[in-house]
């Protein structure tokens, strides 16, 4: 009796912190962002009210949607890129080097965590500019500037930037955790490598993969660094928009309905994205 | 001269600097089931490894059929193996995993779920066709991967220790299904096993390793009735290692001088070529009976005193020393050791015949 009561106040007392912290900073915040959309502006003053306006006035505007349409598309657009462009490399790492080898080359991935994001942005100003250095190689051969900062995929490569290593090293260990001996009979029963890599290796890493794919979607989706500064806001982005609204005559209550809807939309999509994950999973 | 369906010549394989499997001399022929037998480490799963393709050796060649196939990998050879943690695809049904192989073949869809389903249900686990591999019992997966290697109709099957996982009525179970199935089909079986019982239960052949070399290679019967060196007849059952120096021979029997008197043995084919070395010999422990006098039906006879008894089921281990302090072990049955009495009091003597001594390279 006396174990176990000692037992449960000490796991309480570990348990209680991070348990208050999460109501204090995550849940009460989230239930007053929901209080906050149905309150009104006067006279550039946010006033506790309880009005259906700001949900109607946002969801009316053609701006809106077209700006949700691309926030979604560029940050699902990034996920697959990311994917496909680690995998290569995630996949060399886990399986073909050696376990000294790969433990430097997992730590150089998570260095460039070490710098400031926006740092790493302001860096890509450089190399994207008009006359900056990719552009100034490429007239050098010829090819003539190609218009990469303010675009689309100025904001893409600074999604990439935020997410690559992450999603990198989320590959790399659900590529890691893989039994080998799956691999093995695979090539046993007469299986090329390369079917073996789509048949074997994609879907017995499935969650991982998923996964990785997902927190690139989450952390492109609410990004405003890359759509700035690289975008140049020629995007307007829901974190732009945000931004806008609450700058723009204090209209706090249009700007949670905003992020309100991101949220839905983020727990939406991470919801649907585990239930492919774990697909016949127990 | 036949060709043997697998042949290992003059095949070492070396890890940086340890060498797992030490100049591996062996012939394995069509229909047989040959069991490689030893303790962790002493080369026989790499050997395995070597002969499924997923082990290049460093000397020597692997052939099947008379080809080298040293440098065939797995993909690009007729070997199929069923692996120790079995190694079914997890995000496969069952019968998916089993029809892996001939979507490999492409062999078309139809026609691959019929053969795959004939195989499920030859091994009676066709009602689990369309389950998750994770909901199956041990005994039933490794019927899957089982159906999984034979689906394709190999001529060879390997297997590596894929009964350990199995509690022990089911490794009998599983044993009894393995014959069967090797008999039936008549391909051959390479088993590597630590396990002794395993081994002789089901193999033709058993080739003992140990340190990376081949210790023996025998029937069960030979190699539990003839060990023919130290390690084997440490390994295999409980026997007896005496030794001595030669003194004469008569009538095929051979007088060594041991501590405690003379040994007397039968001359064999082991014998060595000098025979003023000192000569040793096994004796097994079943072949080592104690009585309260001397028996001269017997030509070896000791005076014993008891060190130690363990009883294991129906049976006893006498634990003995000679006067000279040798130590014998002698295996007797209940029923003797009621007609013993109580060993702690008396003098009683261990013999056994030269008959069953043999003798054994170092």
């Amino acid at each position: 009796m006396g174990l176990i009561s000692n037992r449960s106040i000490f796991s309480a007392f570990f348990s209680f912190p991070p348990l208050i912290y999460q109501l204090a900073f995550f849940v009460f915040p989230l239930f007053f962002l929901l209080v906050l959309s149905f309150w009104s502006v006067k006279f550039y003053r946010v006033q506790p009210d309880f009005t259906f306006s700001n949900w109607l006035y946002i969801f009316e505007k053609g701006y809106f949607w077209k700006s949700y349409g691309w926030t979604f598309s560029l940050a699902a657009m990034t996920s697959i890129i990311a994917s496909v462009i680690a995998f290569p490399a995630s996949y060399y790492i886990s399986f073909k080097l050696s376990e000294n080898i790969k433990r430097i080359v997992l730590l150089s991935l998570i260095v460039p965590f070490f710098t400031s994001y926006l740092v790493r942005i302001y860096s890509w100003q450089v190399f994207l500019n008009d006359n900056g250095i990719i552009n100034a190689a490429l007239d050098y051969i010829g090819v003539g500037a190609v218009a990469m900062i303010n675009t689309k995929l100025g904001s893409v490569i600074g999604y990439l930037t935020l997410s690559l290593p992450l999603v990198i090293l989320l590959q790399v260990f659900s590529l890691s955790n893989i039994d080998r001996n799956l691999v093995e009979a695979a090539h046993n029963l007469k299986c090329s490598p390369l079917k073996t890599i789509f048949l074997v290796v994609i879907p017995a890493a499935r969650v991982g993969l998923v996964l990785a794919a997902l927190f690139c979607f989450i952390l492109s989706f609410g990004d405003f660094v890359s759509p700035i500064y690289l975008g140049g806001a020629t995007t307007q982005t829901l974190s732009i928009l945000i931004i806008d609204l609450s700058k723009a005559g204090q209209q706090w209550p249009r700007a949670a309905v905003v992020a309100i809807t991101m949220i839905v939309t983020l727990l939406a999509t991470t919801f649907l994205a585990l239930r492919f994950a774990y697909k016949g999973k127990s | 001269m036949s060709e043997s369906l697998v042949e290992f010549r003059n095949v070492s394989k070396h890890f940086d600097d340890y060498t797992a499997v030490d100049n591996l001399n062996l012939s394995i022929e069509q229909g047989e089931f040959i069991a490689l037998m030893g303790s962790s480490g002493c080369g026989k799963t790499t050997s395995l490894r070597m002969l499924a393709g997923f082990e290049e050796p460093s000397e020597g060649e692997v052939l099947l059929r008379g080809k080298c196939i040293n440098h065939l990998k797995s993909y690009q050879r007729n070997t199929p193996l069923v692996w120790q943690t079995l190694a079914l695809f997890p995000f496969l049904s069952v019968v998916e995993n089993v029809e892996f192989g001939l979507r490999m073949q492409k062999v078309a869809k139809p026609e691959r779920r019929k053969r795959a389903l004939k195989w499920l249900d030859n091994l009676a686990i066709a009602e689990f066709a369309e389950r998750r591999v994770d909901q199956l019992s041990g005994g039933q997966r490794q019927r899957v991967a089982l159906a999984r290697t034979l689906v394709t109709e190999p001529e060879i099957l390997l297997l590596d220790e894929p009964l350990s996982a199995l509690d022990s009525n089911m490794v009998v179970h599983m044993q009894g299904v393995l014959t069967e199935l090797q008999r039936e089909l008549g391909i051959t079986f390479i088993y590597v096993t630590h396990s002794q019982s395993e081994a002789f239960a089901m193999a033709d052949r058993v080739v003992i390793m140990n340190e990376g070399r081949v210790q023996q290679i025998g029937s069960p019967k030979d190699l539990y009735q003839r060990p023919n060196n130290h390690f084997v007849a440490g390994f295999v059952g409980k026997n007896n290692i005496l030794g001595g120096q030669y003194k004469s021979e008569h009538n095929g029997i051979w007088v060594l001088a041991g501590n405690d008197g003379d040994y007397k043995i039968k001359a064999s084919e082991a014998e060595p070529a000098d025979r003023s070395a000192a000569t040793d010999f096994a004796i097994s422990a079943d072949r080592v009976f104690v009585s309260r006098t001397v028996n001269s039906d017997f030509d070896n006879q000791f005076l014993c005193r008891l060190k130690g008894e363990e009883f294991v089921g129906s049976a006893v281990v006498l634990y003995l020393e000679t006067e000279s302090g040798e130590q014998i072990i002698s295996l007797v049955t209940q029923a003797q050791m009621e007609v013993l009495g109580d060993l702690k009091k008396g003098d009683y003597y261990a013999h056994w015949q030269s008959d069953h001594c043999h003798i054994i390279k170092p």
